[in-house]
């Protein structure tokens, strides 16, 4: 894969303030991967736009002309000045696997990441964006997180940002119970903080721009729904505010958190901002009795909280080597094999064509275009079926120690270095609405 | 044999401190450390008592005579209230890390270079007087612990450290309240120890033709105006949290002065 290139930035290079600046809202995925396409020189892309993360992973011919333009298309798009990272061919592919299975994130384990890249592959799928290469790399990803989540300890007794916010409001107030959590917005995290919340005996109020979508979530969590007009007012009476709408700026400025501190008489107020870009101004956390977190606090304090997975993360990172290799040796086989395998199908469809030719036009002339179509596909059906257990073990012969001897004796068996020289009919694979036939073209002796 | 008793309670004070402060800022908490902390804690105020006790009963007096003898008092008191505290568990059994080392300054102090023989009480005036400016000024020594407490556990949430004493120290809001119940009773403790001292003053300075009003009395005023401050700001202009903390540290370091007066300048009475 070695027109592959990765581009980005995330926590480790970049704080929340850069971050949010080059921020893509999910529905907005779907345009971000046509314009990495439409840099010229992108074959396929897919944009990966977390809270943690933006990346752009982009396939072409030119990775030194790709990896200039993906970096100049995040630049002119407000990451002036930030430190991207760069992995290019099978570090590119390395990183792919690492992200998907945790490896690559503030906290390691955490399970959100593996969605998130599916729902960006998803994307870019509509988008157009995909046509193979990518495809299988992204795939093969989600095969090495499976493993990894599967096979090492990696996330288990993981400390989840939830949690954390919990013990934060623990040490703010004590007792959670009869305390009162806002949720604004519906991100996936705030609402799982405020379930955690909501189990440790506090009473949950969601405001939501929509608020069809407020009452349906506040059906579903057994809370009170309000319209987010409402917020300044709701913010006098809450102790805890979940911020995570994905609003491009302030959704709470130093002060309207000011006005709502006055009518509270200085009762503690305690905000988590997990939204990228932020909902509350930074600067409303400088007011006496206010705590406000931020996505890149909490997640620091889990990562902290993340002793003891060590050996986890080290087993992980050996199934993700594993993984890797598995994949190079695939693509090697498709590399290695791939001539002799393309040759072996078009012999057997070859042959199933001119079969089938010579019958339609003979003994079986009288068949309607149904029973034509129907025996196409029994010959592709039994085309594959046959072919299925000499690709594969061409394929696993190529990435072998022995994988001249079984590539040559295939091609030997089956004449296909004949073919190569041109003394074969040339042949058309056609699309068939139920398969793959072949079917012989006017050629030389035919 | 009772300066043995104190010098076995200073240690010990010291002791429980060096323990507690070593638990509260490790990385992990240690059951053992902890259990030590409580034992020495706990062995700093039999010690205490147990010399206050023998020097009753060989002075036939209680242990007020006097702001020096006073002052020892303060210290068993809020030691005792930590150690209280601590015997009973939860969150507020750390105060101790705060409580101790005062505890152990003041005891030094009650036998430090100015402290001298005073005239023996008499009169229930002047025990109403010294009782409830021991109380009032203990409650205040905890309102001051509480309120240091709040302050370093609000560093510890400004500043995102969540480990270590932020698990340890009381949640920000008990500590709040804690302090503000700690003022509400202290205060009319001592108002009533002032009330107390100043008739029981006017009575002693008319039979003795001295002074009816000195400086003192303005400082003990000043201390009471503070404490005063802060729990009405609290309850008319809703100050909590850090400025209440700030305040009640101001009123205890206000009151440490006034002690220091007493011992520069001396009293008689």
């Amino acid at each position: 894969m070695s027109g592959l290139v990765v581009v980005g930035l995330n926590h480790r290079t970049a704080p929340v303030e850069a971050r949010e600046r080059l921020a893509v809202p999910p529905d907005g995925l779907e345009d971000a991967v046509r314009a990495v396409l439409a840099l010229g020189g992108v074959r396929e892309a897919v944009v990966v736009a977390t809270c943690n993360r933006v990346e752009l992973y982009a396939l072409g011919d030119e990775p030194d002309a790709l990896a200039g333009a993906l970096r100049q298309h995040l630049l002119s798009r407000g990451g002036a000045g930030v430190s991207l990272y760069e992995h290019r061919g099978e570090d590119a592919v390395r990183h792919a696997f690492r992200v998907c299975a945790s490896l690559d994130s503030l906290v390691v384990g955490e399970p959100q990441i593996l969605g998130q890249v599916k729902e960006a592959v998803a994307a870019s799928r509509a988008a157009g964006g995909l046509r193979g290469g990518l495809g299988r790399v992204m795939a093969r990803a989600f095969q090495a997180a499976k493993r990894v989540r599967t096979e090492t300890g990696i996330a288990e007794g993981q400390v989840s940002v939830a949690s954390v916010a919990v013990d934060l409001a623990r040490g703010i107030f004590g007792d959670l119970v009869g305390r009162k959590v806002l949720v604004v917005g519906a991100g996936k995290m705030a609402l799982g903080a405020a379930r955690t919340l909501a189990r440790a005996g506090a009473s949950l109020l969601i405001a939501n721009r929509s608020f069809e979508r407020a009452e349906a979530l506040a059906r579903e969590y057994g809370a009170t729904a309000h319209p987010l007009s409402d917020l300044g007012m709701l913010l006098q009476h809450v102790d805890v505010a979940v911020c995570s709408t994905g609003a491009s700026g302030y959704l709470l400025t130093r002060h309207d958190v000011a006005l709502a501190m006055k009518a509270r008489r200085g009762r503690g107020l305690f905000l988590i901002d997990i939204a990228v870009p932020r909902n509350v101004e930074p600067a409303a956390g400088d007011l006496d009795s206010v705590f406000l977190y931020n996505v890149d606090d909490l997640e620091r304090a889990v990562a902290e909280g993340g002793h003891g997975r060590a050996a986890a993360t080290t087993d992980a990172e050996r199934v993700v080597a594993e993984e890797l290799s598995s994949y190079r040796a695939e693509e090697l086989a498709q590399r290695g094999a791939g001539p002799t395998i393309v040759a072996l199908r078009r012999r057997f469809q070859e042959a199933a064509a001119a079969e089938m030719e010579r019958s339609l036009g003979g003994r079986l002339r009288h068949l309607g275009e149904g029973d034509r179509a129907a025996i196409e596909a029994m010959l592709d059906a039994l085309t594959n079926k046959l072919l299925h257990a000499p690709t594969v073990a061409l394929k696993e012969a190529a990435t072998g120690a022995d994988d001249d001897g079984v590539l040559r004796a295939a091609r030997t068996l089956f004449a296909l270095d004949a073919e190569a020289g041109g003394g074969r009919p040339e042949l058309t694979a056609v699309r068939a609405p139920g398969g793959v036939a072949a079917k012989a073209k006017a050629g030389t002796g035919r | 044999m009772l300066g043995g008793l104190l010098a076995a309670a200073a240690l010990l004070y010291l002791l429980a401190s060096v323990l507690m402060l070593t638990h509260l800022v490790g990385a992990t908490s240690s059951p053992p450390a902890r259990r030590a902390a409580t034992l020495a804690l706990g062995g700093a105020v039999a010690s205490h008592v147990a010399h206050d006790l023998l020097r009753w009963g060989a002075a036939g007096r209680g242990p007020f005579a006097g702001i020096h003898e006073g002052l020892s008092t303060l210290a068993l008191v809020v030691a005792a209230v930590a150690l209280g505290l601590r015997l009973r568990g939860g969150r507020l059994e750390t105060l101790g890390v705060f409580v101790a080392p005062l505890s152990l300054l003041m005891l030094l102090a009650s036998q430090g270079a100015g402290a001298r023989p005073t005239t023996p009480l008499s009169g229930a005036l002047l025990g109403v007087h010294v009782g409830s400016t021991i109380l009032g000024t203990a409650a205040f020594t905890v309102a001051f612990a509480l309120a240091a407490a709040y302050l370093v556990q609000e560093r510890e949430v400004r500043q995102k450290r969540l480990r270590g004493m932020f698990q340890r120290l009381p949640p920000l809001e008990v500590l709040d309240v804690a302090s503000y119940r700690s003022i509400a009773l202290g205060l009319p403790a001592l108002t009533l120890g002032i009330v107390t001292g100043l008739l029981a003053g006017v009575q002693e300075a008319v039979g003795r033709g001295l002074p009816l009003v000195e400086w003192r009395h303005y400082l003990a005023l000043g201390v009471w105006g503070v404490f005063a401050s802060v729990l009405v700001l609290r309850l008319v202009a809703g100050w909590r949290g850090h400025r209440a903390a700030i305040g009640t540290i101001v009123g205890y370091a206000s009151a440490v002065m006034v002690l220091f007066g007493y011992f520069v300048r001396g009293s008689g009475r």
